[in-house]
């Protein structure tokens, strides 16, 4: 594409102009093809098993917050991924990335998993054992867990949709102004009267600046609330305030993961590949490169001071999540430990290995893989710290009196976690058929912001910062 | 005022757009009289328009006061109406408040951002009909408003045609 100036955009493969780009993003890529409809309607006939999967829990009983534990690691799992997925897009758009725009919608557009998300909590609120000689936040207090930790819920969800609909305004625009049938009204009801004025532009740069920042730190605080009211209370002794923090960050480093996973997918499945380029996939690499290290890091910490510390239930703490029973002479017989083993081995030491060199980093291929290993290894590190501290049927006290079995998953359990990943792709495919999953309007000033200029023999790439 | 009227030049690029914002200060208008409309940001002043400072952080501001002041309340409320003496700490703990304090202080102040966007932005604009528009808009072409009295519209339709304006669109009567 050459710029009114001669000088070459820098989107590879790009249209050539921004009525080309518009033609590409909302009218060729809006097209619901008969894959699409087949996606739609497998996933929407698969969100059903969530809701059978609920109701044979419920059916089982919920007197026994243990026979749960499955049904809390398929949440937190899920809950981690889809609600650290947006902070990826959200985090490098305040840091103004540039080359994070095409990726930028297909990341927030997980806010969407956000009523799902709540649906599923509910469970985990009502089978929860109370929290009378629990050691929690909240001091006893009446209303305490399920009022504050709804207020939480409510805000993280509602953060994340707000800022999705803002940042969809524009493009709901032109499918107001160029798209046809259903989606068009859809689209011109929910645009209302957005022209794209000077002070519209103004507000809408602002709103995104402000409710990215509350949704980074409703996110911080959710997990902190989660992390200590269903993970942490739920076992006696255990009191590690590094651990909200390890499971904020291990959320954002799944929700980077599944992103890489999707533009691989968008690229070769949903036609996409010029706007998810090498590009796109090396500065993600890096950033997981980072948060797999912070992974070590914060675990590392957490750990280091319970093992030092000798005490009699912070053994009993590192027994229950790291080394299994030591009564079991081997440690490849204790679920505990394959656990742990599964979650460092996929989470740090796999990632670390292959993404430390640059030749991987810098491709596609690899960093998608590495994305797959990232989201089995966050899969077993939840197992660990749910399925493991909801296995625990002492409540309060000052340490674990013993390592309890860990009850195994069931059926139910895997019809939630299809349930509920299906739910979430479903509303995700749905709502990409009024939007897309690139963002027009960012895109368009991508194009007009980057350049390649002759420079010495050469060329470099120009971006232009107006603010 | 009431009997102003709309007239709209639109641009295929940003060259001709600013060279009709040019066109327009020459011929009498100030910055307050046009206003630009784009499908996509473009950086402030970059068609010499006059863009005034938006007031969102008032209503994110207010927003998370009423929500700090709820919380407040309702916690010293509830700790006060079942005082329960936990771990020998005060009946008025304010760090076991200050979650709910904090969580409500965000809430309040997201449900008032968003309030705060639809109403500055005029979604939906409460008198009915909106300013002139062309759909040309959200395809990439600029428009560039002008907002004055039927007597100089002629004059503004002139300037904006000398610039390279593809279309005028005029505010039905």
């Amino acid at each position: 594409m050459q710029n009114t100036d001669g000088n070459e955009a820098v989107i590879p493969g790009a249209p050539a102009t921004q009525e080309d780009l518009t033609q590409e993003l909302l009218y060729d890529s809006l097209q619901t093809g008969s894959r699409m409809r087949k996606a739609l309607l497998i996933s929407g006939v698969l969100s059903i098993l969530g809701f059978v999967g609920l109701f044979m829990h419920f059916a089982s009983g919920t007197s026994d917050h243990t026979t749960w534990n499955f049904y809390a690691v398929v949440y937190f799992y899920v809950f981690s991924v889809t609600m650290g997925i947006p902070m990826a897009g959200i985090g490098l758009r305040l840091a103004r990335a540039q080359w994070r725009r095409p990726t930028s919608r297909s990341a927030e557009l997980f806010a969407i998993a956000g009523p799902i998300n709540l649906i599923f909590f509910i469970p985990i609120l009502l089978v929860a054992p109370p929290i009378e000689g629990r050691n929690s936040l909240w001091m006893d207090w009446a209303l305490a867990p399920w009022f504050p930790d709804i207020i939480m819920m409510v805000l993280l969800v509602g953060t994340g949709l707000a800022f999705l609909y803002v940042s969809l305004l524009p493009d709901l625009a032109s499918v107001r102004d160029h798209g046809t049938g259903r989606i068009q009204s859809i689209a011109a009801t929910l645009s209302r009267d957005w022209n794209g004025t000077k002070s519209q532009w103004s507000l809408h740069k602002s709103a995104l600046g402000i409710l990215g920042a509350f949704y980074i730190t409703a996110y911080a605080m959710t997990h902190l609330v989660l992390a200590s009211d269903f993970a942490m209370t739920l076992v006696p002794g255990w009191k590690d305030p590094i651990f909200p923090a390890f499971h904020a960050v291990t959320g954002i480093q799944m929700g980077a993961a599944l992103l890489i996973i999707t533009m691989y997918l968008l690229r070769r499945l949903g036609g996409l590949g010029r706007y998810f380029e090498l590009e796109q996939f090396w500065g993600y690499s890096r950033l997981l490169l980072a948060l797999s290290l912070f992974y070590f890091y914060f675990w590392w910490c957490a750990f280091i001071l319970f093992w030092y510390a000798r005490l009699p239930h912070e053994q009993s703490v590192i027994a229950l999540f790291v080394s299994g029973d030591y009564s079991e002479a081997s440690v490849f017989t204790r679920p505990q430990f394959l656990m742990f083993l599964g979650a460092i081995g996929f989470s740090f030491i796999l990632p670390f290995l292959l993404l430390m060199w640059n030749i991987l980093r810098r491709s596609i291929v690899a960093p998608t893989i590495v994305g797959v290993i990232v989201l089995i290894g966050g899969f077993f590190d939840r197992m660990r710290l749910y399925a493991n501290s909801w296995s625990v049927d002492q409540v309060g006290g000052h340490g674990l009196h013993h390592i309890p079995e860990v009850n195994a998953p069931t059926i139910p359990d895997l019809f939630v976690l299809i349930g509920m990943v299906s739910s979430i792709l479903f509303l995700y495919l749905l709502v990409s058929r009024v939007v897309g999953f690139v963002s027009l309007w960012e895109t368009r000033q991508a194009l007009l912001l980057r350049f390649v200029k002759p420079w010495g023999v050469g060329h470099a790439s120009v971006v232009i910062k107006p603010e | 005022m009431a009997d102003n009227k709309d007239i709209m030049g639109v641009f295929a690029d940003v060259d001709t757009a600013a060279e009709g914002a040019r066109q327009l200060k020459s011929a009498g208008f100030v910055q307050d009289d046009y206003d630009v409309l784009t499908g996509n940001p473009y950086p402030e002043g970059a068609f010499g328009e006059h863009v005034k400072p938006n007031r969102l952080f008032v209503f994110a501001l207010s927003g998370g006061f009423v929500g700090f002041a709820i919380a407040f309340l309702f916690t010293a409320a509830t700790q006060t109406a079942f005082p329960l003496v936990t771990g020998g700490k005060p009946i008025l703990a304010i760090p076991a408040m200050m979650i709910i304090m904090y969580e409500m202080t965000l809430l309040f102040a997201m449900i008032f951002t968003v309030t705060g966007v639809i109403f500055e932005s005029r979604l939906p604009r409460p008198s009915g009909a909106g300013p002139v528009y062309d759909t040309r808009i959200t395809l990439g072409y600029i428009g560039l408003i002008v907002t004055t009295s039927e007597d100089r519209l002629e004059k503004a339709e002139e300037a904006l045609k000398a610039a390279g304006a593809e279309d005028i669109v005029r505010e039905s009567s």
